[in-house]
């Protein structure tokens, strides 16, 4: 079975981790974000005939005390790029990092989600900021944790993205 | 080819014929003349390169000659090539490949004979080292099933919860590589992995993954704290019990789980070697890998040879040792115990098998069982007629009767069975007689003297546990004649001639026998224990009135009357009758018939005075 490794990435607190939890297949604690500062998973899915196998770093999120390291990212063919849609700085940290992948690992496919679409009244980012995202090239989906809405449908167009 | 040698380069620089072209050429016939001699000139200029042109002409268009001067620099030429790169094996592996596949499927035996040398030790190599780690592990199981050591540890097993083979590998495990992971290097992707125990069920997709991420994390760590430019290779994580260690090659990176104290030449003899190997082997699938792990199945023996493990050969014991003196008399005391043990279970099975034994037995009735000055002790009650316990103590069980105090009451036992025998013992039946008792009923069949039923009858009712007696299948021999007799008589009919009392003529015979018969009958009834009664019938045929007939039946009953008084009988015993044409003898239809009618014909009754007296007595 094809196997990728895909790395999901966002700034601190916007919920990556449980977004994914009910998504993928996990034997380590979330302690191991904390103490280690990344934790793997692994989620299938299946792309036409075959099954693929994400092997995901969950990285732990960015803020002003700690980036993310980029040596995580080394041989990776995508990832998720999470923020909150209820926190505005979030999108700009979002931003931040994808432009740095890219100064390390050159154009790397993504997919770019806003989470706590179950807050929507609450969201700072609106609809103008999403589509001006999307006219730059960026697959933007919105996210919930708490409904898990469009996590499955994330991890499909991103492996349809890192293996075509 | 044209800056091939062939092309012969003229002094003058124009025109630049060459030599084919110069043979090619046709000679106009006007210049013959000078022709022959310039062709002499030339010949005389140009015979020493022509000379060496036809020998480069000849080496070129002669492929056998071609061949031999190639195959002289070819060998030095491949040794060159080799030693700068390896262009010349990547270019010659497709053919070479082609080839032993052609050859192979030509005709396999060829390389199978090549290789069998090789495959022969391997495979040997391969068995032995499954049996030996078999015969090693068989051996250990039973050194340490058997041992004092093992019996703590078995305990050690009950009291921790863990199996017995965990806490044996724990105590004995010097060290085991339990896993072996090969980590596809820049992407921390598992490329293959195998265990030395099948059970172990983690995700090793993940585990690999977070093998790399540790490695990530620490050798970042290690840079930003030590300043090093380079992220740091990770050799080892420990990780108390167990240690991962890792081996980095190119493409791929090695990581080795191992339990316990592993020794350092593992990683030389074992891991680099493996890694390398896999290098070599896999070079273009590491280059072509873009995530299926697929063709590393290929690397699974070589890894699968990671998974060495060694135990300890002798298990540590205590310093203190007791002395021999101790230990031989330990095993006696055992040894004494143990057999005391046995004999002392042995006696009480043996003496429950002989109570069991007796309980069975009619007649025995054990009421009280114990020790006795270091003897058993048995009482209870015993029908004289039931088996004898001691026989039974002696001949069916292997209890020495010196050993047993027996008492035994006697008593009658009501069993079925001793009753029976009771009723033998008593009665005394004759050979021709059987007995029989079933739920209080004696029952006697056969033949026996009247004697002997008679006092059967009065006795068989005082036996105990007898309440009746059935002699319906049992006949008197004392009876059988008198019986006949009896028969006999009633069958004889003394006809009497028509219309009187006179006995027809020729039955002189008849009467003397009936007379004879009679006589007999009456002389031994009593000893049969009967009384004969004889009615004496008087018929006669249907011809004229019934009271004449009547009478003239009397008439005919009294003439046999007297006739059998005459041989001093009791008249009391026989009682004339006459019964006219009412009781014929036959049924008349024939004159035959009325003849036979005209008669006297005879009841005999053997009457049983006990039967008469009780009859007399309702």
């Amino acid at each position: 079975m094809i196997q990728k490794k895909i790395c999901l990435l966002g700034a601190f607190a916007v919920g990556k981790t449980s977004l994914v939890a009910r998504f993928v297949k996990s034997i380590y604690s979330d302690q191991y974000l904390t103490t280690v500062g990344v934790k793997v998973d692994k989620k299938t899915v299946r792309l036409g005939d075959e099954d693929v196998n994400l092997i995901v770093w969950d990285l732990a999120g960015e803020d002003e005390f700690q980036k993310v390291r980029m040596d995580y990212l080394r041989g990776a063919a995508g990832y998720l790029l999470v923020a909150d849609g209820t926190r505005g700085s979030t999108l700009e940290t979002a931003r931040m990092l994808e432009q740095r992948v890219a100064e390390n690992f050159g154009a790397l496919p993504f997919v770019f989600l806003l989470n706590k679409a179950d807050l929507v009244n609450e969201w700072e980012i609106d609809d103008q900021t999403i589509e001006s995202l999307r006219a730059q090239g960026w697959d933007v989906m919105k996210s919930s944790s708490l409904t898990g809405e469009g996590v499955g449908d994330a991890f499909q167009l991103l492996a349809k993205k890192i293996c075509s | 080819m044209s800056d091939s040698p062939l092309r012969i380069v003229p002094s003058k620089p124009a025109p630049r014929p060459t030599i084919e072209d110069t043979e090619a050429q046709a000679t106009p016939p006007e210049a013959e003349g000078s022709v022959g001699e310039m062709e002499e000139l030339r010949r005389l200029l140009l015979e020493p390169e022509q000379l060496q042109l036809g020998n480069i002409l000849e080496r070129l268009n002669n492929p056998r000659v071609r061949a031999r001067e190639m195959s002289r620099p070819l060998p030095e030429a491949i040794r060159l090539r080799n030693a700068q790169d390896d262009a010349l094996s990547e270019a010659l592996s497709p053919t070479i490949v082609k080839a032993f596949h052609a050859s192979i499927k030509k005709d396999p035996r060829p390389v199978a004979e090549a290789i069998s040398p090789l495959m022969g030790p391997a495979i040997r190599r391969a068995i032995s080292v499954a049996l030996s780690s078999m015969v090693q592990s068989f051996d250990q199981a039973l050194k340490y099933s058997l041992s004092w050591q093992g019996v703590k540890w078995r305990w050690e097993a009950v009291t921790t919860g863990k199996s017995f083979a965990e806490v044996v590998l724990r105590h004995t495990l010097l060290f085991r590589v339990e896993q072996v992971f090969l980590i596809h290097k820049q992407t921390g992707l598992l490329l293959q992995h195998v265990t030395a125990d099948p059970t172990i069920t983690q995700d090793a997709d993940i585990v690999s993954g977070m093998l790399t991420a540790i490695q990530v994390t620490i050798g970042n760590f290690a840079r930003d704290s030590f300043g090093s430019g380079e992220i740091e290779q990770i050799d080892t994580l420990d990780m108390g019990e167990r240690e991962v260690w890792f081996e980095s090659g190119q493409h791929a990176v090695l990581a080795v789980v191992v339990k316990g104290e592993a020794p350092e030449s593992l990683r030389t003899d074992y891991f680099a070697p493996a890694l390398e190997t896999i290098h070599t082997a896999q070079r273009d699938d590491f280059n072509a890998f873009k995530g299926n792990p697929a063709p590393f199945e290929d690397s699974r023996p070589i890894l699968e040879e990671c998974l060495q493990s060694q135990y300890q050969g002798r298990v540590k014991t205590a310093n203190f040792k007791v002395p021999l003196y101790l230990r031989v008399l330990f095993a006696l005391a055992i040894l004494a115990f143990g057999a005391l043990t046995f004999f002392a279970v042995r006696s009480q099975w043996r003496w429950h098998n002989y109570l069991n034994r007796l309980k069975t037995e009619p007649g025995i009735v054990v009421t009280e069982t114990g020790l006795q000055w270091n003897k058993r002790f048995i009482a209870g009650l015993r029908d004289p007629l039931a088996a004898n316990p001691d026989t039974i103590l002696s001949e069916e069980t292997p209890i020495n009767p010196a050993g047993v105090v027996s008492r035994w009451e006697p008593y009658q036992a009501l069993d079925a069975k001793l009753v029976l025998a009771r009723a033998k013992k008593i009665l005394d039946p004759p050979a021709g007689v059987e007995l029989k008792f079933n739920r209080g009923t004696l029952s006697a069949v056969g033949t026996a003297s009247h004697d002997w039923i008679s006092e059967t009858q009065r006795a068989a009712r005082l036996l105990p546990g007898v309440t009746a007696f059935d002699d319906q299948n049992l006949a008197d021999e004392d009876l059988k004649e008198p019986e006949e007799l009896r028969q006999r008589i009633q069958q004889r009919v003394i006809r009497f001639v028509m219309g009187g009392a006179q006995i027809a003529p020729g039955q002189t015979q008849d009467l003397q026998t009936l007379m004879t018969d009679v006589q007999r009958l009456f002389a031994i009834a009593p000893a049969a224990g009967r009384n004969v009664r004889l009615e004496i019938i008087g018929h006669t045929d249907t011809e004229g009135d019934e009271l004449s007939n009547q009478r003239l039946s009397q008439q005919r009953a009294a003439k046999l009357f007297s006739m059998l008084l005459s041989t001093q009988l009791n008249p009391s015993s026989l009682v004339p009758v006459g019964v006219g044409s009412a009781q014929p003898v036959r049924a008349e239809t024939t004159d035959a018939d009325k003849q036979f009618n005209r008669s006297v014909s005879f009841k005999v009754s053997l009457l049983d005075p006990r039967q008469i007296k009780s009859q007399e007595r309702r």
